[in-house]
């Protein structure tokens, strides 16, 4: 039941912005946002952000390759590099400097704990 | 990953090209209860019979659906609840076919409790892959897995746990999360890494074949499920990799190296259990399903039943032909065409799970899901922030927004 509703809820607003859109050429959208704050009296929010999750995706992997190169010297020296590119490459693997996290391993290794059910 | 083959009469159904799991019932008894188990007919004492083994695996193996190798599940019931004198007998089964491939990769998932030196011994000479189900500490543990006299099992799960240890056996844990657990993330992460138990998948409880209410059903729990996650994920990378949860691994994998852009077509090679004959089950009658293996043993109105012949009867090729199969295929590949239109996550998880969507949302051609929310999004956004904060010096993460 509480899905349906919410399923309900979803596509009317969704229908709602559409008709939005539709109506209202989008360089007025912020201008109208900023307008119903000051007649509602209240502070102008700030702008929500926008990305989406594959841009997110994308953005994290043309990032690595960077860190990548970084952390082929994390595998041998730890220590020495900052925390945050070690533990990119602990979780990421790339250097399997501890042999603790090593993903390819695991899902090989019981690739059917993927069908989470068992 | 899996291959597709194009059917010319059903162009529309994609096969796999290789069965990536064969899910096999030994047993529906399981010798407890747990209060949120799917699993119908646990009662039931019944095996499976080596003569029905031998025709499973003439059938697989005949179906030009198997490749070097063959991961083989004993599940859907207590698979350590069948002696271990019948096991002999099934395994003596595989070597009437040992002159041929594949070579079998046996896995068990158990509750732990049946285990003794006696299983140790064989789990070692057969090199089979062990899964034991505990839910971390006792309080939480106990409160759902009980006995048939409503007795938690706890410490004979542990006793189970010493045994393998003692013959050196390594293992993965698999937890349930239930609203119980919510609130003791830390007495939960804490548990395994006290036990130095590395490998945790934690199932979220689900609305699923005979489980049908959920202590987890309410929406409004959803915050605090994402709270749980959280905690654990920054447990998780305190404790210097001691434990590794599989639902963070898994994100962390699918966001670094999942590819550039999928479509429908590629996510049904993705997923075992989109594709038909990915996962192929069969239970100890003889009966074969696909697709998502809870599935089996469920009535439906709307597709009536799951089970697409036996063993005995038909070729396993041959089951894509039948209506009720081809209905199934084609709900589930719309599904998936529907959360690649609607979900962000799309790339990243690839249409979701089938059983799922039957269940909760009552068709496959359906989108998202409890399950949804609750084990793939939630971690992948954990996983996303904390690459971001991680990778915030660089130019191109840093001017995103």
């Amino acid at each position: 039941m509480g899905i349906i509703v919410r399923s309900t809820v979803k596509s009317a607003i969704g229908r709602c912005a559409a008709l939005a859109r539709k109506f209202f050429p989008a360089k007025l959208f912020p201008a109208l946002l900023f307008g119903a704050d000051l007649l509602l009296g209240h502070p102008t929010a700030p702008a929500p952000k926008t990305t989406t999750i594959p841009d997110r995706v994308a953005a994290i992997r043309r990032t690595l390759p960077a860190a990548k190169s970084d952390s082929a010297s994390v595998s041998e020296t730890p220590r020495q590099k900052p925390d945050a590119l070690v533990k990119i490459a602990q979780w990421i693997n790339w250097g399997n400097w501890n042999n603790w996290n090593n993903w390819a391993n695991w899902s090989n290794w019981a690739n059917w704990v993927n069908w989470r059910n068992i | 990953m899996l291959g597709l083959k194009s059917l010319r009469r059903q162009p529309d159904i994609p096969v796999a090209d290789e069965i990536q799991l064969l899910i096999v019932q030994p047993t529906p008894f399981c010798n407890i209860d747990c209060d949120y188990c799917y699993l119908p007919n646990r009662t039931s004492t019944a095996r499976l019979e080596p003569a029905t083994w031998r025709e499973v695996l003439r059938k697989v193996f005949a179906s030009g659906l198997v490749g070097d190798e063959l991961s083989v599940v004993w599940h859907a019931g207590e698979p350590l609840a069948v002696p271990l004198s019948h096991y002999a007998s099934l395994f003596g089964v595989i070597d009437e076919f040992a002159t041929r491939p594949p070579r079998l990769r046996h896995s068990i998932q158990t509750n732990g409790m049946p285990i003794t030196d006696e299983w140790c011994n064989f789990i070692a000479a057969h090199d089979i892959h062990i899964g034991v189900s505990i839910d971390g500490p006792a309080f939480l543990h106990d409160r759902h897995r009980k006995d048939r006299q409503g007795r938690g099992t706890h410490d004979r799960v542990m006793k189970g746990i010493e045994c393998l240890r003692k013959h050196h056996i390594d293992f993965h844990v698999i937890a349930v999360v239930t609203s119980d657990s919510l609130d003791h993330a830390d007495e939960v992460f804490g548990f395994f890494r006290d036990q130095r138990i590395r490998r945790v998948g934690f199932n979220v409880e689900e609305l699923e074949g005979d489980h049908k209410s959920c202590s987890l059903l309410d929406g409004s729990l959803e915050d605090r499920i994402r709270n749980f996650w959280r905690r654990l994920h920054v447990l998780q990378m305190e404790s210097d990799g001691a434990v590794c949860i599989r639902e963070f691994e898994r994100a962390y994998e699918v966001i670094v190296h999942g590819p550039p852009k999928i479509d429908t077509d590629l996510s049904m090679q993705w997923s075992s259990q989109l594709a038909a004959f990915g996962i192929v089950t069969v239970d100890y009658k003889g009966n074969v399903s696909s697709f998502s293996p809870e599935l089996i043993g469920t009535k439906s109105v709307r597709y009536g039943d799951f089970v697409f012949g036996n063993i005995f009867e038909n070729e396993l090729k041959d089951l894509r032909n039948k209506p009720q199969f081809v209905r199934i295929a084609r709900d589930i590949r719309e599904g998936v065409r529907l959360c690649e239109r609607q979900c962000q996550y799309f790339s990243l998880c690839g249409g979701g799970a089938p059983s799922n969507k039957y269940f909760e949302n009552g068709s496959f051609a359906t989108t998202e899901t409890m399950y949804c929310r609750t084990t793939i999004q939630m971690p992948i956004d954990i996983v996303l922030e904390d690459l971001e904060q991680h990778l915030s010096h660089s130019p191109d993460l840093a001017h995103q927004d």
